[in-house]
């Protein structure tokens, strides 16, 4: 046999392999979507709230070069990863370009099952994986909040990420993988404080998608909740958040309160670098309640 | 003198050496100038979470302490001085005039916490400790990269 056609032979075999895989893959069939929360009496307030805990304007803000108030979710400015960059959408109630004709069903979708309302899955860039566990009525607070921005007119472009259309039904088996019940469900016999803490962190705070390893498929390993793991803009560590009482870490959970609310501006200088700026100014404004429950959560963790 | 091949590469393999190990002694000088500017801030943390007395000498110690390895770090950052050792980002170059305010902004800050010191003013003293901790912040949120172990 000529060495060309054994090449060839190579290549359609590989080809056919990776085409056979392809529609393995996606015979696994997505998980069923979440039923839609109740949307009704949602209060702004609270939701703004919910926003500052999702840490959402971190991802969602303006493009840095754009004249767009910094402190709208109208989207743009790039999310970087390895192999390129995804833009996270306008959040503002803008009907052209923002989520002025999302219904409360989509914006729920969205949150819960990373469904676009065209059915297409989101990429997980987009936490959902903690996000789905944001309970109902903070979802219907929080969408009456965005509801109440006022709606900036801005086309935020297509993800520049290679694949990323062809990859896109992957998204669905994945999610098979990737959906997991809480590390941490409710446990009313370790008090409120701690439970509220357990919320915030697996929920909203999504803490997880950063300071949870990931497996070689980049779905989180949470029987190894919160041990630290790569850093996603690569070349350095995400510490592991167990085991924070001890020498070299917090003297308990008021000094770790302190480092969540302060940060360095207290002298806790880990606080900030590697995007763990942004995060503690966010918990900065949170209720000190809730930080506090953050801590007693995490110093429970060993 | 005939400049043959060797000779100019051996040159260029020093000069490169001696670049490199410049290069490391810079990176090598700043992280000790941080790390005692961190031991000064936490005699002064100390005293602003009342796990010390206050003390107007002691502050105006550890302020001048953080002006002069601050004043020190603005000369430490030449061109080309990033690397894998360093969790300096290459973002400070491309930025270099942010870079350089920001560093002002903490010196300035720093000179008002031992002004404080100096006056024996406590109150002066945590307010300004606090700005001053800002300050550090600001810089390193964009142009500090995260620690390489945890």
């Amino acid at each position: 046999m000529g060495r060309k056609s054994l090449i060839l032979g190579l290549l359609i075999a590989g080809a056919a392999f990776v085409a056979l895989g392809f529609s393995v893959l996606l015979s696994i069939n997505p998980p069923p979507p979440s039923p839609v929360a109740d949307g009704e009496g949602g209060d702004a307030r609270r939701g703004e709230r919910v926003f500052i805990a999702g840490g959402c304007l971190n991802c969602h803000a303006p493009a840095p070069e754009s004249a767009i108030d910094k402190a709208l979710p109208a989207g743009g400015q790039p999310l970087k990863i390895p192999v390129g960059g995804f833009f996270p959408p306008n959040l503002t109630p803008d009907p052209q370009t923002g989520l002025g004709r999302w219904s409360f069903a989509d914006f729920s979708a969205a949150m819960k099952d990373g469904r676009r309302p065209d059915g297409a899955f989101y990429y997980p860039a987009f936490p959902y994986t903690s996000y789905r566990h944001v309970s109902d009525r903070d979802l219907a607070d929080l969408w009456a909040y965005l509801k109440a921005l006022p709606a900036v007119e801005n086309e935020v472009p297509d993800h520049s990420v290679p694949l990323a259309e062809l990859m896109r039904p992957l998204i669905g088996p994945w999610q098979r993988l990737a959906f997991a019940p809480l590390a941490y469900p409710p446990d009313p016999a370790k008090g409120e404080a701690w439970n509220r803490g357990a919320y915030l962190v697996q929920g909203p705070g999504h803490c997880g998608e950063c300071h949870t390893p990931r497996n070689l498929l980049m779905v989180m390993d949470n029987g190894d909740f919160l041990a630290g793991g790569r850093h996603p803009e690569g070349g350095g560590r995400v510490p592991g958040l167990r085991r924070l009482i001890a020498p070299a870490r917090f003297k308990d959970a008021e000094d770790l309160g302190l480092a969540l609310r302060f940060g360095e501006t207290l002298g806790y200088e880990d606080m900030s670098s590697g995007g763990m700026g942004k995060v503690q100014e966010n918990l900065g404004k949170l209720p000190e309640a809730d930080v506090a429950a953050i801590a007693e959560f995490l110093v429970s963790l060993d | 003198m005939r400049i043959s091949a060797v000779s100019v590469s051996t040159a260029a393999a020093w000069m490169a050496l001696l670049a490199s190990s410049a290069a490391a002694d810079v990176i090598a000088q700043r992280k000790v100038a941080m790390d005692d500017v961190n031991d000064a801030m936490k005699i002064m943390v100390a005293m602003v979470k009342n796990e010390e007395p206050f003390s107007g000498k002691d502050v105006a110690e550890a302020g001048y302490r953080v002006l002069n390895n601050l004043t020190a770090a603005a000369t430490l950052f030449p061109e080309g001085s990033a690397g894998e050792n360093s969790r300096a980002k290459p973002e400070i170059w491309q930025k270099l005039e942010r870079f350089a305010e920001g560093l002002d902004k903490s010196k300035q800050a720093a000179q008002t916490v031992a002004d404080n010191g100096t006056a024996n003013d406590e109150a002066g003293f945590r307010k300004a400790v606090i700005q001053l901790g800002e300050t550090c912040k600001a810089c390193h949120e964009d142009f500090r990269k995260p620690k390489k172990e945890s």
